[in-house]
């Protein structure tokens, strides 16, 4: 898995802009920006003095203000027992407040970032010492360790400002000295610091500027969240006597001297700096977080993105050259001209009867298919509307047989994977039909069309006639739960009445199967390698003996040896046990080990399907010769001989999809949208291929003849 | 494990080894004397010299600070110039009561937090998802003390339903067992201290807890958002598993690894924070007293009460990483 994959992964989904996301950080920035306002020009133009004694304007006879007054047109925030204005000491306080933020983060950075640099430059025991240090400053309870220091500075210069500030900034150090000493840790290690040394430059000023750029990028988000903090921990320090004394305003000393208030019932004084203090910390946390989803890049990159499309965004991001990441956007704008049914005299096989020897893309073998896909559209909804992945695709795959799906990166066949289970992410739509044919007579093994089936249903679908083997082995199992749980849920989910005994014969068996060991089955996934991890995932794939199962990409991270091992188990499987199987890959070579049809996939479409050596040997369609031509296993999706790259999808061309890269394209090919047919001269009616160069693929021959054909 | 537990202890020796020394050095900064700073004025200034050369204090820095050393990790904290006690019977006195507090706070924060945020998590973009993570803000962005000070106005003061402070009222304090109150009389089967204890507690437990709460609950909804799409739960769902499995085997439980490492984070930050509570409801606890020895410039006591507290933040540390490996295999090996 490329790193990119994993990191969009990880970190993407839980941090896309959501129109929540971005309302949220606009009130933080008017909540910043009006207390800047207050801070700056509020003192200024307050109509009562905050740290003064003053007569009352109104009246002038009785002196000083009315103290404890309550909130009125005169003061509209009350005064308080001193005899000021609250409001005025509201204002203020923001202005000591923005004050002690701004020196607090320039002490933080004053310190942390040469301590930093120091440390990952000089590295060794210095860096040792100083992490430690600086880890043991961090878990310390951040609020005793700025009471501890404002008392000490309060001891040996005049408390003050400074002193308030630099009990706060202390606070900080620690993280903006982890992110200098991580960005110099990991530059020392680029190989142009070894160029720039070469060249006669200087190690260490190519070093502070590198990490100068990096550190400037996230000194943002980390100053907006450490504001938001300090402002309750300058509070915090005022409230205990530790703070900015006064007579400066200060939210948390005057909460301090409200105190007194409250036992009289008097509100007013305690209420409005602690909404001031709330408002000014929602607004710096706000934007802080607002920040930190702005400068990853990944979010960057990614633009818009849609709640959960998780299949579709990490196509997007992916590019080609990522082999696991096969999945696409489409669109179903274009209205569907093509009729899938190969010969304009056959007819379209009854739903329910057994499938029709007319169809490309029917079974070779007469026994009625175990599923039968009609016009099976999968989309995700996004911002701009529903997208198409897969874009209307008829299948049949008959008992024992095996389908492999093949296609580029992004052409909808792990789209389709999953749909084959209705397994699809909120967001996702389904539509067509998807039918599984009978199990049993039981109540749960009846015929059943998996996308108008309901929850409960597919549930008991899932896991038990159906299975889904999945790419990426290390992540599909739960890192907490014993491999053999996964196994005995499965079981609990489907066979409800089988005893504990029986059910762990039938774990050990079935692992024993794959050839993992009886005394290994309640080991925990992170004690398997990736092989014997993709066995179990096998396992428990077949364990309640399916009558389908859909593997994608299956061997993908598995070296050649274990690919082998893979490829035999499910060769077995549906020779022994007569398991159909839909084989998802982009390798060629596998399908021909192992499949007996081919379906390749372009752009949400299926453009050519038949048996394997007949679509190997005489690949009709131009994309399945150029598929073939560039290699046979295709280990990398890039495909040289055929160049372009598949069609954006959000709209997607008129016509042939495959029209842009074709060598064969003719006008006509981007006028009407060619239908899945036998090629001409093939005289298999199972092997069909959608491209006009076979005259059935044009659905309306009529007009068509007389065009000029190039 | 067994390895993982060595190595891990192992740790910590460095880790209180620097947390000591900053604190003996950040306390010898001051010019002065500790005796000086406190009773200088009142002394002749040969008693001085006689108290002086009692603690210790005429004896090389060195000495001093090895003996410091020595005391902390024997559990000797020194002797307070302004308390008649010693700073270990000090903490003795109020730590439980510390202890009760920020065990209660931290009941609520998780209790509520954890709640609240698996299911904004779950229900993301919706209505109470929006609800929820404002309420994770604006309870994150109010100040414990100033939530305290409202609660006691409108609840205890307003309408009466609690006391204003301290930990019980009159002669209900249960006999002193542990010191916590609440241990203490369920052991005496004292009906009227445990009611009357519960009681105070709960005013200075909640608006403790529910500032931290907010934490805890943007800290799950963003793990419940993650969890929901790992790999391991999509493959759930592939298996049939129901929905509600799915969401609380797999995706709450691998969201709550986490959860433990911020707890113990927050733990600290709790009994930090804590001091802001007791003085608030006169709560008879450690923070009151760190504040009386930092009122009284008692730099002994001072010193005294802040080396346990990095005693027992080192020791948080070390619980929540070995609970940590209890809980998720891979770290154990
Ligand atoms: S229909 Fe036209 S463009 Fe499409 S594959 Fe055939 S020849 Fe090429």
């Amino acid at each position: 898995m490329s790193a990119r994959a994993r990191l969009s992964r990880t970190v993407a989904p839980f941090r896309s802009a959501t129109r929540t996301a971005k309302v949220l950080i606009v009130i933080g920035l008017l909540i910043t920006f009006g207390f800047v306002l207050v801070a700056t020009i509020g003192p200024t133009v307050a109509p009562y003095e905050a740290t003064q004694y003053q007569v009352d304007p109104e009246d002038p006879a009785a002196g000083q203000l009315p103290r404890l007054e309550e909130p009125s047109d005169d003061h509209l925030m009350g005064t308080n027992r001193d005899g000021f204005d609250v409001l005025a000491r509201v204002i203020g306080g923001a202005r000591v407040a923005m004050v002690v933020v701004l020196v607090s983060t320039l002490i933080a950075l004053l310190i942390g970032v040469p301590l930093g640099l120091l440390s990952g430059y000089r590295g060794g025991r210095l860096d040792r010492i100083l992490v430690t240090t600086m880890d043991a400053l961090y878990t310390f309870p951040s609020l005793l360790l700025a009471i501890v220091v404002a008392f000490l500075f309060g001891e040996l210069f005049t408390p003050g400002v400074a002193s308030a500030a630099s009990a706060v900034g202390i606070v900080y150090i620690p993280q903006y000295y982890r992110v200098v000493r991580n960005h110099t840790l990991s530059v020392k290690q680029e190989p142009f610091v070894e160029g720039a040394r070469s060249l006669g430059a200087k190690e260490r000023t190519v070093i502070s500027r590198y990490v100068f750029f990096n550190v400037v990028q996230s000194v943002p988000v980390i100053f907006t969240l450490n504001a938001a903090d300090a402002v309750l921990t300058l509070a915090s320090l005022g409230f205990l006597g530790y703070g900015v004394p006064p007579p400066a305003p200060e939210w948390g000393f005057d909460i301090q001297q409200a105190t007194q208030d409250i036992t009289s019932g008097v509100w007013w004084t305690t209420m409005w700096p602690g909404i001031a203090i709330i408002l000014l910390v929602t607004g710096f946390t706000l934007v802080g977080e607002g920040l930190n989803d702005v400068v990853n890049p990944l979010l960057r990159a990614r633009g818009l993105a849609g709640p959960k499309l998780r299949d579709v965004r990490r196509g997007a991001l992916a590019r080609p050259d990522a082999a696991e990441a096969d999945d696409d956007t489409g669109s179903a704008s274009t209205p569907r001209a093509e009729d899938p049914a190969g010969d304009p005299g056959a007819e379209r096989p009854p739903t329910d009867g057994p499938a029709g020897a007319g169809t490309p893309g029917s079974s070779v073998t007469a026994a009625p298919p175990v599923l039968r896909v009609n016009d099976l559209r999968v989309g995700y909804r996004t911002p701009e509307g529903p997208l198409w992945a897969v874009d209307g695709v008829d299948l049949e795959v008959a008992p024992g047989e095996a389908l492999g799906l093949v296609g580029e990166s992004g052409c909808g066949k792990s789209s389709l994977s999953r749909a084959l289970l209705n397994l699809m992410p909120p967001g996702g739509l389904v539509t067509g039909q998807i039918t599984l044919a009978a199990r049993g007579d039981g109540p749960g093994e009846r015929e059943l069309d998996l996308v108008g089936a309901s929850r409960s249903e597919l549930r008991s679908v899932r896991g038990n006639r159906a299975s889904l083997v999945f790419q990426e082995p290390m992540t599909r199992l739960d890192p907490l739960m014993r491999v053999s749980d996964h196994f005995r849920e499965a079981i609990r989910a489907h066979r409800p009445d089988m005893s504990k005994h029986e059910a762990r014969e039938l774990i050990e068996g079935s692992l024993a199967q794959m050839g993992i060991p009886r005394t290994r089955v309640d080991n925990f996934p992170h004690e398997f390698s990736g092989g014997m991890r993709q066995r179990i995932m096998l396992a428990l794939g077949i364990v309640l003996q399916p009558q389908l199962v859909v593997a994608d990409e299956p061997t993908t991270s598995l070296d050649v040896i274990v690919e082998a091992q893979i490829l035999d188990i499910l060769d077995e499987l549906r020779r022994d046990a007569g398991v159909s199987l839909v084989m998802v890959t982009h390798n060629l070579g596998i399908v021909a080990e192992t499949c007996d049809r081919v379906a390749v996939m372009y752009a949400g479409r299926i453009v050519e399907i038949g048996p394997v050596e007949q679509v190997f040997n005489a690949p009709a369609h131009p994309y399945t010769q150029g598929l073939l031509a560039s290699t046979i296993s295709l280990e990398t999706t890039d495909l040289h001989s055929i160049g372009g790259s598949p069609p954006d999808l959000t709209s997607p061309p008129p016509g042939c999809r495959f029209a842009a890269r074709c060598p064969a394209v003719m006008d006509r090919c981007t006028e009407v949208v060619p239908r899945l047919t036998p090629p001409e001269g093939s005289g298999r009616r199972d092997h069909g291929a959608a491209c006009l160069l076979h005259p059935g693929s044009d659905p309306e021959p009529a007009t068509a003849s007389g065009q000029d054909v190039t | 494990m067994r390895r993982y537990l060595v190595s891990r202890i192992a740790m910590t020796v460095p880790m209180l080894f620097i947390l000591l020394t900053v604190v003996f050095l950040m306390l010898r900064v001051i010019p002065g004397d500790p005796i000086a700073a406190t009773v200088g004025d009142r002394v002749s200034s040969d008693e001085l010299e006689a108290r002086r050369q009692a603690a210790g204090l005429n004896d090389p820095l060195i000495v001093q600070y090895g003996r410091y050393l020595l005391g902390a990790v024997t559990g000797d904290f020194g002797n307070p110039v302004t308390d008649r006690r010693s700073t270990v019977q000090v903490i003795a006195d109020t730590f439980p009561a510390s202890f009760e507090l920020v065990l209660v706070a931290m009941l609520v924060a998780v209790g509520f937090g954890v709640a609240i945020g698996a299911i904004a998590g779950r229900l993301r973009d919706t209505p109470i998802d929006v609800a929820g993570r404002l309420f994770g803000i604006m309870s994150y962005a109010a100040p414990v003390f100033w939530v305290a000070l409202i609660a006691q106005l409108y609840l205890s003061v307003g309408l009466g339903w609690f006391p204003t402070g301290g930990r019980v009222s009159g002669f209900d304090a249960p006999s002193n067992v542990t010191g916590f109150y609440v241990l203490d009389s369920l052991l005496t089967w004292d009906m009227a201290a445990l009611r009357s204890s519960l009681h105070h507690l709960i005013l200075p437990g909640f608006t403790l807890g529910l500032v931290f709460g907010g934490i805890f609950l943007r800290f799950v909804r963003v793990n419940m958002l993650q969890t929901l799409r790992a790999d391991y739960v999509e493959a759930a769902h592939a298996r049939g598993v129901s929905e509600r499995l799915v969401v609380f085997r797999h995706a709450f439980k691998n969201a709550m690894v986490p959860v433990v490492t911020i707890a113990g984070l927050q733990f600290a930050l709790l009994l930090g924070n804590s001091i802001l509570t007791e003085r608030v409801f006169s709560w008879p606890g450690l923070g009151n007293a760190l504040l009386s020895f930092l009122g009284a410039r008692d730099y002994v006591g001072v010193q005294g009460i802040i080396t346990f507290y990095a005693v027992v933040v080192v020791a948080i540390s070390l619980i929540i990483d070995i609970a940590n490996a209890v809980i998720d295999p891979r770290i154990r090996h």
